[in-house]
C-alpha cells in the first residue's frame, strides 16, 4: 500500500499544502492574540459568522451553533505509539502494545460514533430551535406593529368621539 | 481473453440520479462495456428519491447509455416503516442497540424481495456481483445470496451505521471489497479487521474538454465564484458553506459569488450573490467547473468525492473540510487545494486564494496531475 501511496503523491517544489495551512493557522492565532492584547474578544469580532438574519438573535449564538455543526464529529482517535528501542524484547513488546492500543481505540471510536450521532442530533435540534426563535421574533415584531397601529387608531377614534360629544 | 459477466446491484440508478455511489457504479459499468472487458447488467429498484423511497420509475428492463438496467419495485410496508423509524430514532439517539435489534433495523429497512429473487435465480450466471453502497437493504440481502461471487463496494464513511454488526458481517462475508481511497480502507480495517480480498481501486476518469468561457457567456456571471457541486443536503454540509459565504461577503465585500450546482431538498436562502443552477448535463457541468475560482467540498461524509476529481481535471483547486479524512487526504497528497476547520480558516484561505491567481493555478495543476 505504501508504494502505491508514494506513486500518487504529487510533489511540488514550491507548494506544500501543510506548510500553507500552518501559515494560515499561525495568522489566525496572531489575529486572536492581537485582539486579546487590545482587550477584544476575537469570537465577537467574527460574530456575524453565521448570522443569516443579522441582529435577530445574539451573534454569539450563531457562532457557537456553527462551531457545534462544524466540529460535531471531530472526536475520533487514531493510533499514537511512541517509538521504543528495547533490546531483545522490542518486537514482542511492540506487538503487545500495538494490540492493546488497537483494542482501546476500537472501543473509544465505537463510543465516539455514538457521541457523533448525539452531537449531530443536538446540532440539528438547536438549529431548528434557532430558526423557530427567529420566526417567533419576526411574528412578535409584526404583532407589535399591529398593536401600535391599533392603539393609534383607537386614540384617533376616542378623540373624534369626544369631539362629537 | 475471457469477457466477464458482471452485475451491479445499486438501490437507485439513472443519469439524473445524483449520488457518489450511483455515479461510481454507472461509470465503472459503462467503462467495462466500452473497453470490451465485460458485459454489465444493472439490477436496481424503481426508486428515484432516497428519502421517500417511492417507486417512481416503471419496473422492467431499459437501456441507460447502452447498459441494460433491470428495475424492481421497492417494498416497504407501513409496519416495517414504523418499526424502522422507531429503531432508527433510538440508534441516532446514541443507544447501543442489541445485535438482534440491529438486524431488525436492517430487516425493516426498504428493500426489494423481487430483486433478491432475481439474484437468487440468475446470480449463478454472473462471474461477479458488485453491491454498492453498504448502507441499503439491496446490499445486506443481495450479497448474502452468493457471497463467493459478491464484491462489496461499500463507499464507507466514519458514521454511526459503519459501527453496526450487520455492516461488519456483510464486509466479512463478501468475497472481495473495493475501496475508493486509502483512508476508507484504513477505516474498514480499523472497524472490521483486514479482508483478504480487499483492494483500494480508486476510480478512472476520461479525458474532458471543458470551456469555462462558454459558461460565463451563457450565464452572464462575470465575477469570480466559489462552486459547490453535488446534492443540496444538510448531510453534505451545504448550510455551513452558505453561512460561511454570507459571513465572508459581509466582512470582505469583494466581488464574489457562490454557485450551487445540483439538486436536493436543502432550502437555499435568497441572496444576491448566491446562484442556484440546478442539475446540469455532463458538458455543461464541466464548463461550470472550468469557470470557477475554486470548488468547495464542505462534506465530511465522503469515501472518494468524484466532484473533487472532476474539478481538478478542469485545473480548479479545492477547498475541503478538515474533518473529512478522505477529502483532506486527497488535498494533501496532491498539493491541489487547502482545507478549513472553522470559519476563521475558511476566511483566511479565501483571502489567500482569491488574491493569488498563480497559486490557484499551481494548486489546480497539481490536482490535475493527481487525477
Amino acid at each position: 500500500m505504501t508504494d502505491v501511496q508514494q506513486v500518487i503523491e504529487i510533489r511540488d517544489p514550491e507548494i506544500n499544502v501543510e506548510e500553507i495551512m500552518n501559515r494560515i493557522r499561525e495568522r489566525v492565532r496572531q489575529r486572536r492574540e492581537q485582539a486579546s492584547a487590545q482587550g477584544l474578544d476575537y469570537d465577537r469580532l467574527v460574530d456575524d459568522v453565521t448570522a443569516t438574519t443579522p441582529g435577530r438573535l445574539p451573534a454569539d449564538l450563531y457562532y457557537e451553533l456553527h462551531q457545534l455543526c462544524a466540529n460535531a464529529d471531530a472526536i475520533g482517535v487514531s493510533l499514537a505509539m511512541r517509538d521504543r528501542r528495547l533490546p531483545m524484547l522490542n518486537f514482542l513488546f511492540f506487538r503487545i502494545e500495538n494490540l492493546l492500543h488497537r483494542l482501546v481505540i476500537k472501543y473509544v471510536n465505537m463510543m465516539a460514533g455514538r457521541q457523533i450521532a448525539f452531537n449531530r442530533s443536538t446540532a440539528h435540534v438547536l438549529a431548528g430551535l434557532t430558526r423557530l426563535l427567529e420566526k417567533r421574533d419576526t411574528q412578535i415584531e409584526a404583532l407589535e406593529v399591529q398593536v401600535k397601529d391599533l392603539g393609534e387608531r383607537l386614540a384617533r377614534f376616542e378623540q373624534s368621539s369626544k369631539g362629537q360629544d | 481473453m475471457k469477457r466477464w459477466r458482471i452485475a451491479f446491484v445499486v438501490p437507485r440508478y439513472g443519469e439524473e440520479i445524483l449520488g457518489g455511489a450511483e455515479a461510481l457504479a454507472r461509470g465503472l459499468a459503462e467503462q467495462l462495456v466500452a473497453t470490451g472487458l465485460a458485459d454489465a447488467q444493472i439490477l436496481t429498484t424503481c426508486v428515484r428519491n432516497h428519502i421517500t423511497w417511492e417507486n417512481e420509475l416503471p419496473p422492467g428492463e431499459t437501456l441507460v447509455n447502452g447498459i441494460p438496467v433491470l428495475r424492481f419495485p421497492m417494498t416497504w410496508t407501513r409496519e416495517d416503516e414504523t418499526r424502522y423509524h422507531a429503531l432508527h430514532w433510538r440508534l441516532i439517539q446514541g443507544e447501543l442497540l442489541p445485535v438482534d435489534e440491529q438486524y431488525e433495523w436492517v430487516n425493516t429497512s426498504p428493500h426489494s424481495p423481487q430483486l433478491c429473487a432475481y439474484v437468487q435465480a440468475q446470480g449463478i450466471t454472473f462471474d461477479f456481483i458488485f453491491f454498492i453502497p453498504y448502507l441499503f437493504g439491496t446490499t445486506y440481502y443481495g450479497s448474502a445470496i452468493y457471497p463467493a461471487r459478491s464484491i462489496l463496494w461499500p463507499c464507507l464513511h466514519d458514521e454511526l451505521y459503519a459501527y453496526l454488526r450487520p455492516t461488519r458481517d456483510v464486509y466479512r462475508a463478501c468475497r472481495g471489497v473495493m475501496f475508493n481511497s486509502y483512508p476508507e480502507s484504513r477505516l474498514a480495517h480499523r472497524l472490521y479487521g483486514a479482508h483478504p480480498g480487499s483492494q483500494v481501486v480508486g476510480f478512472g476518469f476520461s479525458p474532458i474538454e471543458p470551456n469555462g468561457a462558454r459558461f460565463r457567456e451563457q450565464s452572464g456571471i462575470r465575477e469570480p465564484f466559489i462552486l459547490y457541486s453535488g446534492r443540496m443536503e444538510g448531510a453534505k454540509n451545504v448550510p455551513l458553506l452558505i453561512q460561511n459565504f454570507i459571513a465572508y461577503k459581509r466582512r470582505r465585500r469583494k466581488a464574489l459569488k457562490l454557485v450551487l450546482m445540483g439538486s436536493g431538498p436543502e432550502e437555499i436562502p435568497k441572496h444576491p450573490d448566491i446562484v442556484r443552477l440546478g442539475f446540469k448535463q455532463r458538458q455543461e457541468k464541466l464548463d461550470v467547473y472550468a469557470a470557477a475560482a475554486l470548488l468547495c467540498q464542505p462534506s465530511v461524509n465522503e469515501s472518494f468525492s468524484i466532484v473533487i476529481m472532476e474539478s481538478w481535471q478542469c485545473g480548479v483547486p479545492i477547498l475541503a473540510h478538515a474533518n473529512c479524512e478522505v477529502t483532506r487526504y486527497h488535498v494533501v497528497q496532491s498539493n491541489g487545494g487547502l482545507y478549513f476547520r472553522d470559519y476563521e480558516e475558511f476566511e483566511s484561505i479565501l483571502d489567500l486564494l482569491l488574491g493569488d491567481e498563480s497559486l490557484r493555478q499551481r494548486l489546480g495543476a497539481n490536482g490535475k496531475k493527481y487525477v
